[in-house]
């Protein structure tokens, strides 16, 4: 039968009411077809997943029984995925599978586990065995774009698919392997760790602990107590940003940083093999310390016999924010951009 | 009233599920009285999710053959044995299965067809002196055809998810082949960083002070048997940031002799 008419309901807003004990729904059987040319995949494009040729979409609304839900946990290797925090308390979930035909689409699950204390784990899978016949990962796709109580920690992780976490209260702490990452209006811890994922966190208010091995990191309008961000190979990009404690590393690649400076705070930049490029917004006095093969601080400096120069700005006493420089194998440069009085 | 004896067997069952509801019932009425059963209860069920953390094992490739040359000798031994044997082992096992309670006419009866179909069956047997028709061997264990095992992680790999654990795939280029495999090849993209760094670091060593290399040795040495000891890949791969976060700050601030003086690599 064809995908389209295969189950030919037409999307219901699926309630589930939470028992005190822990279960598992499906969303599988919420479900319904429509044909891949009306809806294709959202990222990817170019895959194959652009020929699926089966397709199912399913919306499924969780009610809290109880405890609120304070934390929720997503895994889905399978493809993208979106949280978006809203006012309300239940769990929204929307999922969208893809595949070449039915039997293969049959064997994509989305489990749901709500449990009583507060937690949600939303898992994909896909099942398998010597009599069904071989599909190709890339073939098959599962998205999930999911709206959950602000207040609720996200803990997601993906592999190849995007993860989004937007309008969130309570933090994230998110994975992938080459998917990219995106966060954007975030309160609250965010841990990030991509192996070659493009990262963006934007308008992130708390502490920050991003890194990826093999792929960009950029950094806009972060606010918090600490911001440690490291890459092996890539640039990180970073742009008003006001951390008391900033540490950006990278192995090989390029630091370039927009930042404010915070009173005591500690910038710390370090660069193995690459340039250094460090503009600092000043409310008080700054010390800065550099060492690199070719340095400008864009004042006066001194040198230290230990290769390492300084410039002070503003009255330099206890509570001045000091800037620590390093780029052994590159150029590093530093620049003031005066605030006003 | 039930009894601990007649509970404890059925552990395993209950614990499994595969007690019909009014069974349960009855071991689950138990468990909540008795402290001993519950415990070993809760024993059993400890052991059994140690047991699903356990990576699973490939059999390896000449155990189907073995098998299979072992059924083929059987049913070789089976095809050379006279038929008169086998027609009476066969009658046997099904008066055995059958619960056959014959009367003693019946078994006088049957004593004497038996005997009769034996004779002329032996005397037929003893007449064909062809050899017994041949019996197709087993393939040599290289030719078996047998799914792609799901591939292994390398480096300690540490048990699969339950979810995982329970599928089998196709074939290695199936969808949960290739989930199965990704926890491997994500620790592996970490690993090859770190060897990366590590080869950096040996380079850089030579410079720094006695003091901080044993601190360098000691800290790798210890978030290495973090790895080695990992258990999941997630927690494999948060040990494997965290030493590659140590190996970047160290060699970036190998050269730093500010930092060196002040204690070196933390």
């Amino acid at each position: 039968m064809n995908a389209a008419v295969r189950r030919p309901l037409i999307a219901t807003l699926a309630r589930a009411v939470m028992s005190a004990s822990t279960f598992v729904l499906t969303i599988g059987a919420l479900g319904l077809a429509r044909p891949a040319a009306a809806q294709p995949p959202r990222a990817n494009p170019e895959t194959t997943a652009a020929r699926h040729g089966a397709s199912e979409r399913a919306r499924l609304s969780i009610e809290p029984s109880g405890h609120a839900f304070t934390h929720l946990s997503i895994e889905n290797p399978l493809g993208d995925v979106k949280v978006e925090g809203y006012d309300g308390t239940a769990v929204q979930i929307e999922s969208h599978k893809f595949a070449p035909d039915d039997e293969a689409l049959d064997r994509l699950h989305i489990s749901l586990v709500p449990n009583p204390d507060g937690t949600v784990s939303i898992k994909t899978t896909a099942d398998g065995g010597k009599e069904v016949r071989p599909v190709r990962r890339s073939q098959v796709r599962i998205d999930l774009v999911i709206r959950a109580p602000r207040n609720a920690r996200v803990e997601a992780a993906a592999s190849s698919g995007a993860l989004e976490v937007i309008n969130m209260d309570a933090g994230s702490d998110l994975d992938t392997a080459s998917g990219p990452i995106s966060v954007r209006n975030v309160q609250g811890d965010v841990l990030t760790h991509s192996v070659s994922g493009l990262t963006r966190l934007v308008q992130v208010f708390g502490s920050v602990d991003a890194q990826t091995l093999a792929s960009d990191l950029d950094l806009d309008t972060i606010g918090g107590e600490r911001l440690f961000a490291s890459v092996h190979r890539g640039r990180i990009e970073g742009r008003r940003v006001r951390a008391r404690e900033v540490e950006l590393t990278a192995t090989e690649g390029r630091i370039v940083l927009e930042a404010e400076a915070a009173l005591r705070g500690h910038l710390l930049v370090s660069v193995l093999n690459g340039d250094v490029d460090v503009q600092l917004h000043r409310h008080g006095a700054v010390m800065v310390r550099a060492h690199g093969t070719k340095v400008d601080l864009g004042a006066p400096m001194q040198s230290r016999p230990n290769g390492w120069v300084e410039s002070a700005f503003g009255q330099v006493a206890n509570d001045a924010a000091v800037v620590e420089i390093r780029s052994p194998q590159g150029n590093v440069r530093f620049a003031i951009i005066e605030s006003g009085p | 009233m039930t009894t601990c004896d007649k509970t404890r067997p059925r552990l395993t069952a209950y614990l499994d599920g595969e007690l019909a509801d009014d069974h349960g019932s009855v071991v689950r009425g138990h468990l909540r009285e008795c402290a001993a059963c519950r415990q070993v209860a809760r024993d059993e069920a400890a052991l059994r999710d140690g047991l699903r953390l356990l990576p699973p094992v490939d059999p390896p490739a000449s155990l189907w053959g073995g098998i299979q040359a072992r059924l083929a000798a059987a049913e070789v031994a089976d095809a050379r044995r006279p038929l008169w044997l086998r027609v009476a082992e066969r009658w046997i096992r099904w008066v055995r299965t059958a619960r056959f309670a014959p009367t003693m006419p019946q078994l006088a009866a049957a004593g004497v067809f038996a005997a009769a179909a034996v004779t002329l069956l032996t005397l037929r047997a003893h007449r064909a002196d062809e050899p017994p028709a041949p019996v197709p061997l087993p393939a040599p264990p290289e030719q078996i055809v047998r799914p792609a095992p799901s591939p292994s992680p390398s480096p300690s790999p540490g048990p699969r998810p339950a979810l995982e654990r329970t599928v089998e795939a196709p074939s290695a280029d199936d969808v949960v082949a290739d989930l199965l495999a990704e926890p491997a090849r994500t620790t592996e993209s970490y690993g090859r960083v770190v060897g990366e760094l590590m080869t950096r670091a040996q380079t850089e060593r030579a410079r720094w002070s006695d003091a901080d290399r044993s601190k360098f040795d000691t800290r790798v040495a210890e978030l290495r048997g973090e790895i080695a000891h990992g258990g999941q890949p997630r927690s494999v791969q948060r040990t494997q940031r965290v030493l590659i976060n140590y190996l970047q700050e160290t060699l970036t601030h190998s050269r730093d002799n500010v930092m060196l003086a002040s204690g070196g690599p933390q």
